[in-house]
């Protein structure tokens, strides 16, 4: 199995947010390709801010301008300001040391300071570790994801049994509501909010 | 109509009939133009190239994955983003 990954070290001192160099590109596939013709091919590098907040991967309109972008589908959104509706495309990413992704789903939004914010959609397809010995943050991924990272193992110690978070099943907008009021859940609990 | 428009109104016909896609295609990637279903693919990647060799223009139809609740056209950002 061809595993890849890169390492990031702060020069020195804690880092308040990860970031990392971040290669977005126009979807393509990769296999077969040589270097000179993904060379070719339209792409923008840009700096991303890694968010285990963010269920998914959003780019700036500027990059989607950039690479001439196609919008390949919507996503419904919630946000700090309340929800919406943005546009989604797909795209290649490549972060440090060639780690690559094709065919990622991503979605328009404004961020502040960056062009790409990474989500749990990339971040949950390897591993990925944040340590801080002497003062000093080490930030590594990997994909495809290996092996579990269990601190209480390694210091063998019992890990604190915890039920499972089970996510409650999600009425669909025209499914009656489960509150019982006979009326479609877009209709009544779920206004406003589908 | 201008195409985000257009885009907008296929979204709603996927949200609006999710529950019957859902039994329909479960878990497939939907290719919706013209608010109707026109192909049905297990990836991204498929559904984009299926798209292309059908002759359908990029930018005039939307691809949406179909998972069962809302979750699956649903995202949600805790952090630092705005979509104003």
């Amino acid at each position: 199995m061809l595993i890849n990954n890169f390492t990031l070290q702060s020069n020195g001192g804690l880092l308040h947010d990860i970031k990392s160099d971040c290669t977005v590109l126009e979807a393509f596939d990769p296999q077969g390709l040589t270097p000179a013709q993904i060379a070719s091919k339209k792409s923008i590098k840009v700096t991303a801010l890694w968010d285990t907040g963010a269920t998914n991967t959003v780019i700036t309109k500027r990059v989607a301008q950039a690479l001439g972008l196609s919008q390949t589908g919507v996503a419904l959104v919630h946000h700090a300001d309340g929800h919406s509706h943005k546009p989604k495309y797909v795209v290649n990413i490549m972060l440090p040391n060639n780690v690559g992704i094709a065919y990622v789903e991503v979605t328009e939004g404004d961020l502040m300071g960056e062009d790409v914010l990474i989500g749990m959609d990339i971040i949950t397809r390897g591993d990925f570790a944040i340590t801080n010995v002497g003062g000093k943050t080490t930030f590594s991924f990997r994909i495809p994801s290996v092996e579990t990272i269990d601190y209480c193992k390694q210091g063998n110690q019992p890990s604190v049994p915890q039920k499972p978070i089970v996510k409650a099943k999600q009425p669909g907008r025209n499914d009656p509501c489960p509150c019982g009021s006979g009326k479609k859940y877009k209709h009544c609990c779920g206004k406003g909010k589908i | 109509m201008i195409m985000a428009d257009i885009l907008e109104k296929e979204f709603e016909y996927f949200t609006e009939n999710h529950s019957e896609l859902y039994n329909l295609y479960p878990n497939r990637y939907l290719v919706i133009k013209d608010q109707k279903v026109l192909f049905d693919e297990d990836s991204v990647k498929h559904a984009l190239d299926v798209s292309q060799k059908n002759g359908l223009v990029p930018g005039t139809y939307i691809i949406q994955k179909c998972e069962e609740g809302v979750d699956s056209y649903t995202q949600v950002y805790h952090s630092r983003v705005t979509f104003a």
